[in-house]
Order: structure tokens, then C-alpha cells, then sequence
């Protein structure tokens, strides 16, 4: 999993619950005598152990965790990658290009990425759906960018989550039905 | 400078914090800036892996070039050394890969008119030739054969030295085409003339022949006057007052020798009878044999065509061979160009002709021409008792300009011409032979050889 994950989380729980408890999050999920850079690559599991950690930490339960992380993601990228953004009016439209444009752009830079995939069609009832799969269970983790999204474009749409078969967190479908 | 002791051991929180902003935005420069490079080293690496297609694809496209050209290209150094030659040029040349090394160009074109053919300059690198026209020379395949070849050379450089690369053309088949081409228009001018001078003759041997016809008759009643006469005269004897004129015509009659002029003139106009049939006869087979204009298919007796092929080249073989046929009866007509068959026919038989003058026996020899049905075909055969093919040149009977034949005798093309005729016709043209004592050659021509479904033009198609 790309570094970029990880710093971003590190700093999600610094920012909302203090640099002590992001210490503590990290020695213990994380005991080695290092840090993450977001050019490097981490076992996804390192993030799932932080995650547990912040939730004992916290007592919040690792869902919520998972999906307020998703939202910071998505706020920390349109910073950081507003070109992304440019000429996009919608979630729809955003969301389609995760996985051509993004993903490709991610390619570029890390070959070597594991990234999940996304497939787009429309819904029995004439909405706009989204097949999540990945080698990682982080389905909440999409829940929580797609929420961002819609957010971000003030769009009046719900997203609505069907975990498939699979481990579960690896294969999920999202429905965006209008509220 | 400050004493180390003198530094405090506590740092503040706010200390801490500052320094660790600091490091962080640090190492986010650092991220950014690797991602950076990381970036254009993707964008270098796409352009460099598009450079290095395009450049595969050239090459590719060059060696596909080099290797499917239908001439012969050949690179060499100034000193004719090949350094590569590609497959059509191997073809030409008759050259395996091995043959290749070390190979000169002087080796595979040698200049006839070479003053000095071992010098190590390649003439082929000299100005004066990269600057001519006319670049028509001799080509020796590594059989030994030689051929007439048009090479062109041009300069270039390469890794900063001069090297040549010459194309060669084989004119073979082109000079063999101009001269065939030259040899229809010969024959069809032979023809429209041989059809004129048929048609001027036919008109005064007809009458010729009608007046001698009508002489015949006429002499039969004068027989008779001449019979009744002699009676007459045998009376008139007994009568003393006619004497005078009985003397005068027995007189006469012993001058002229009228017994002998009255057996001799029949025979004489059935000699002459017998002539002018057979000029008829020429004639018509001259007419049939030429076909002057006929460009089309037609439908075809070939045992009148060979009568006809036989009779004008006559004067070819009656003095070299007694000619037999066998044809079969109730032959079916032939799909075929006529005039074009008729030349086939007549070059088998002259090529006969030459084979029986080759022999060391003396007296005639024979020509044997046979026509058989087979299923859906018609087979042509005509024999001799010649020389028969040496084995050795089996193979190359039917290549264009091979000839055994003396200088002046044969042009290398009569049997090139029947095998591209036949083939033509998409017909068979094989043969039989066996060394001193003679060659069947096989002409096996489809009763219709146009594909099935195709309608071409049918002229005279009950001729």
C-alpha cells in the first residue's frame, strides 16, 4: 500500500486527537524505530493495526474510523492534485475517472502499485453504479472517498453499499441513488 | 563559540513541535520533489520507448524492404567485397549464404571487356560508372550460366566510411519477351502476307484450273473427231483424185506425231490437274496455319491443324524424315488460339527435323504425329527417331535462350514459346526421351480451358 496512506492517516490523528496519541497509535501498531514517507510502500496490514490502535485509543469503532479516514483522503488529494478536479462537475463524473486517469497517473509514478478496481454501469433502476474490488479489505476506506465526493460536489445523492462475496471489505457495490 | 554544558537539557514542547514542523514540511518537499522526478523520468522513459519503437519499426520496415524487393540488392566496399546481399539477389545468383562470405561483386558481375579482371579496385565504385546510364552487363550465377543484368549502384556512407549498394535486375525474361514480341510481329506479318499471297493465288488457280478441266473434256471430244478422221482417211486411199491431200495429211500427221501427242496431252493436263490441286491445297493450308488476326479463343479440329502445320513445313522435312500420322477419328474440337497452337505444332516438328539432322546415321528418319482423346482432354503427340535429350540438359530445354543448336541455327526460344503457349492454355507440355534414339514431346491441352463460369468470347465456334 502507498506511503501517501499512511502519512495522511498519521496526520488524520494527529490533527483531530493530538500528537500523543498519534505516538502511541504509531508505537504500537507500528513498533519500529522508523517512519512512513509517501513514496514508500507498506504492508496494508501496518494501517490495519493502526486503525485497531486509534479505535482502542479512542474507543470510536473502527468503521466510522475507516470512512472519516476516507474523507480526509479525499480533501488531503483535492488539495494536493486540484488538477484532477479541473472541468469535473459532478461525483459521476469524478468517480469514472478514478480508475482511468488517477490509477493511471498513480501507475506512472509506482508501476509496482496493487490498486483497486473499479467498474461503472448503470443500476437496474437507471443509476449509476460502482463495483469495488481489491487484494485489501478496505471497501469502508471507498465508502468513506465516495462520500467525500458527493459531498464535495454537492450533489443530492445517497450512496448505498452491497458487500459481495469475497473476504469481506474486498468486494462491495455502491449505488448512487438520487436522496 | 558556546560551551556544550552551557546549552540547556530541556526543550520545550513549543520547541519540539517548530522542529518537528519543520522536519515534516521538509520531508513532504522531499516526497513532492521525488514524485517530481519520478514523473519526468516517466515522461523520458515514454519518449525514449517511443524513439525505440519508431526506430524498431524502421528498421523493420527497411529489412522487410531489403528482404521482399523484388530485385537483387547487394552492399559492398570499394573494394567489391559484399557485405550483404538479400534473398532476390540470392535467387538471381543462385547463392547460398555460404557462397556469400567472402564473395566480390566482380565475382557474381564480371566485365567482359575488363583490362585488368584480378586488380582489387571494383570498377563498380568508380566514378565514371555510378555516373553512367547504361548499366546492362553480364551476370554469372554460381552454376556458371550467364544472363543479361542491368545494375545500377549508388554511394553512401556508413560509421564514416564509404560503402556501395547495388541493385541488379535480371533481363532475362525481358529480353525474352522483346524478342518474342519481335518474333509475333515477324509472324504476323509473315501471316497477313502468306494470307495475301494465298488469297492472290487462289483466284487465277481456280480459273487454271477450271480451263484445264474444260481442256480435258474438250480433248476426249477431239479424240473422238480425230478417230472418225482417221476412218475417213483410211477411205479416202481408195480414191486416186484425193491422193494428193491424203499424202499431205499423213504427212502431217507423222510430223506432229500425232499418236504420241494424243496418249501424251491427257496425261499432261492430269499432271497439270494434279499440280494445281496441290498448289489449292497449299494454299488453303497456308490460310488455316496463319490465322492472320485471330486473337480470340475458338473452338478448333486439330487433326486439320497439324494436316495444315505439316503441309506448310514440308520443305522442312522431306528431305530429312517421312512423316507418319495417326489421328484419331472423331476427335472433339479444342478451346485454343489457333495461330498460337499452329507455332507450338510447327516448332515440335522443326525441332524434330533439327534432332534427326543431329544423327550420325544417314537416310530418313521419321516423324510420328498422333492425336488421342483422354477424359476431358486432348493429347498431341509428336515423335522422333533424333538424338533424344541428354540428361544433363533435361532441366533447361524449356528456359529461355538455352539452345544446343549452333550459332544462327536456334534462338533458345522455340521450345520457351510452345511452353508458354501450352501454359497458357493451361495445358501440359512434357516429354519422352531417351539418349540416341529419340524424344516424344507430349502437348496435353484441355478440350475448354477457360474457367468454368466464364463466358469468353466464342468466334467461328463451328468452324
Amino acid at each position: 500500500m502507498k506511503g501517501v496512506v499512511f502519512t495522511e492517516f498519521l496526520e488524520l490523528v494527529e490533527s483531530k486527537f493530538g500528537m500523543d496519541v498519534a505516538d502511541r497509535v504509531q508505537t504500537k501498531g507500528f513498533p519500529e524505530d522508523t517512519g512512513f514517507t509517501s513514496v514508500g510502500t507498506y504492508d496494508h496490514q501496518i494501517l490495519i493495526s493502526l486503525v485497531v490502535e486509534l479505535s482502542r485509543e479512542t474507543g470510536l469503532p473502527v468503521r466510522d474510523l475507516v470512512l472519516a479516514f476516507g474523507k480526509h483522503l479525499f480533501h488531503s488529494f483535492s488539495r494536493n492534485f486540484p488538477d484532477t478536479l479541473v472541468g469535473v462537475n459532478n461525483s459521476v463524473d469524478f468517480l469514472q475517472k478514478v480508475e482511468g486517469v488517477i490509477h493511471g497517473e498513480v501507475q506512472k509514478l509506482y508501476p509496482d502499485a496493487e490498486l483497486p478496481s473499479f467498474s461503472f454501469s448503470p443500476s437496474p433502476e437507471g443509476h449509476f453504479q460502482m463495483e469495488y474490488i481489491s487484494a485489501r479489505p478496505f471497501a469502508d476506506l471507498a465508502e468513506g472517498l465516495i462520500g467525500a465526493t458527493i459531498e464535495h460536489f454537492g450533489d443530492e445523492l445517497n450512496c448505498l453499499r452491497t458487500d459481495l462475496d469475497g473476504t469481506p471489505g474486498t468486494h462491495a457495490l455502491f449505488k448512487l441513488c438520487p436522496k | 563559540m558556546v560551551d556544550s554544558e552551557d546549552i540547556p537539557t530541556t526543550i520545550s514542547r513549543e520547541t519540539l513541535e517548530r522542529v518537528l514542523r519543520r522536519e515534516r514540511n521538509a520531508r513532504k518537499q522531499a516526497e513532492q520533489l521525488l514524485e517530481e522526478k519520478s514523473r519526468q523520468l516517466y515522461q523520458t522513459n515514454q519518449d525514449l520507448l517511443k524513439s525505440t519503437q519508431a526506430l524498431a519499426d524502421e528498421v523493420q520496415r527497411s529489412k522487410v524492404i531489403f528482404e521482399t524487393a523484388a530485385e537483387g540488392i547487394i552492399l559492398f566496399d570499394q573494394q567489391g567485397h559484399v557485405e550483404l546481399v538479400n534473398p532476390a539477389a540470392k535467387r538471381i545468383f543462385e547463392l547460398t549464404d555460404d557462397d556469400c562470405v567472402k564473395l566480390n561483386v566482380n565475382d557474381i558481375l564480371p566485365l567482359t571487356d575488363n583490362k585488368n579482371p584480378t586488380s582489387s579496385i571494383c570498377f563498380y565504385t568508380d566514378p565514371l560508372f555510378l555516373m553512367g546510364d547504361d548499366h546492362e552487363i553480364v551476370g554469372r550465377r554460381k552454376t556458371g550460366g550467364e544472363f543479361p543484368a542491368e545494375f545500377v549502384v549508388a554511394e553512401f556512407s556508413h560509421n564514416g566510411r564509404v560503402a556501395y549498394s547495388g541493385v541488379v535486375r535480371d533481363l532475362t525474361r525481358r529480353r525474352f519477351l522483346e524478342s518474342r514480341l519481335a518474333q509475333a510481329e515477324r509472324l504476323e506479318s509473315v501471316g497477313q502476307l502468306a494470307a495475301g499471297v494465298a488469297h492472290e493465288i487462289n483466284t487465277p488457280i481456280q480459273f487454271v484450273s477450271e480451263n484445264t478441266r474444260f481442256l480435258k473434256t474438250s480433248f476426249q471430244s477431239l479424240l473422238e473427231i480425230f478417230s472418225t478422221m482417221n476412218q475417213l482417211l483410211e477411205k479416202c486411199v481408195d480414191i486416186p483424185e484425193l491422193n494428193p491431200w491424203v499424202s499431205r495429211v499423213q504427212a502431217a500427221i507423222e510430223v506432229a506425231d500425232l499418236p504420241f501427242l494424243l496418249s501424251e496431252i491427257p496425261l499432261s493436263i492430269d499432271q497439270t490437274l494434279e499440280g494445281t490441286s496441290t498448289v489449292a491445297r497449299i494454299v488453303r493450308a497456308l490460310n488455316v496455319f496463319s490465322h492472320p488476326g485471330t486473337t480470340e479463343f475458338q473452338k478448333v479440329d486439330l487433326n486439320s491443324e497439324l494436316e495444315s502445320t505439316l503441309t506448310v513445313s514440308k520443305n522442312e522435312w522431306k528431305y530429312v524424315a517421312e512423316v507418319e500420322t495417326d489421328f484419331a477419328p472423331n476427335l472433339p474440337r479444342v478451346m485454343c488460339l489457333p495461330g498460337e497452337m499452329n507455332q507450338v505444332f510447327l516448332n515440335l516438328i522443326i525441332n524434330a527435323v533439327h534432332a534427326i539432322q543431329g544423327r550420325k546415321s544417314e537416310g530418313l528418319g521419321k516423324i510420328t504425329v498422333r492425336t488421342r482423346r483422354e477424359s476431358d482432354r486432348v493429347i498431341v503427340d509428336i515423335s522422333d527417331n533424333g538424338t533424344g535429350i541428354p540428361e544433363a540438359i533435361r532441366g533447361r530445354i524449356f528456359d529461355p535462350f538455352f539452345t544446343t543448336k549452333g550459332v544462327g541455327k536456334g534462338t533458345g526460344q522455340g521450345l520457351t514459346i510452345c511452353y508458354n503457349v501450352v501454359e497458357s492454355h493451361r495445358g501440359k507440355l512434357t516429354f519422352d526421351t531417351i539418349e540416341g534414339e529419340g524424344t516424344t514431346f507430349h502437348v496435353e491441352l484441355l478440350l475448354d480451358p477457360r474457367p468454368k463460369g466464364t463466358a469468353m468470347t466464342e468466334v467461328n465456334e463451328e468452324k
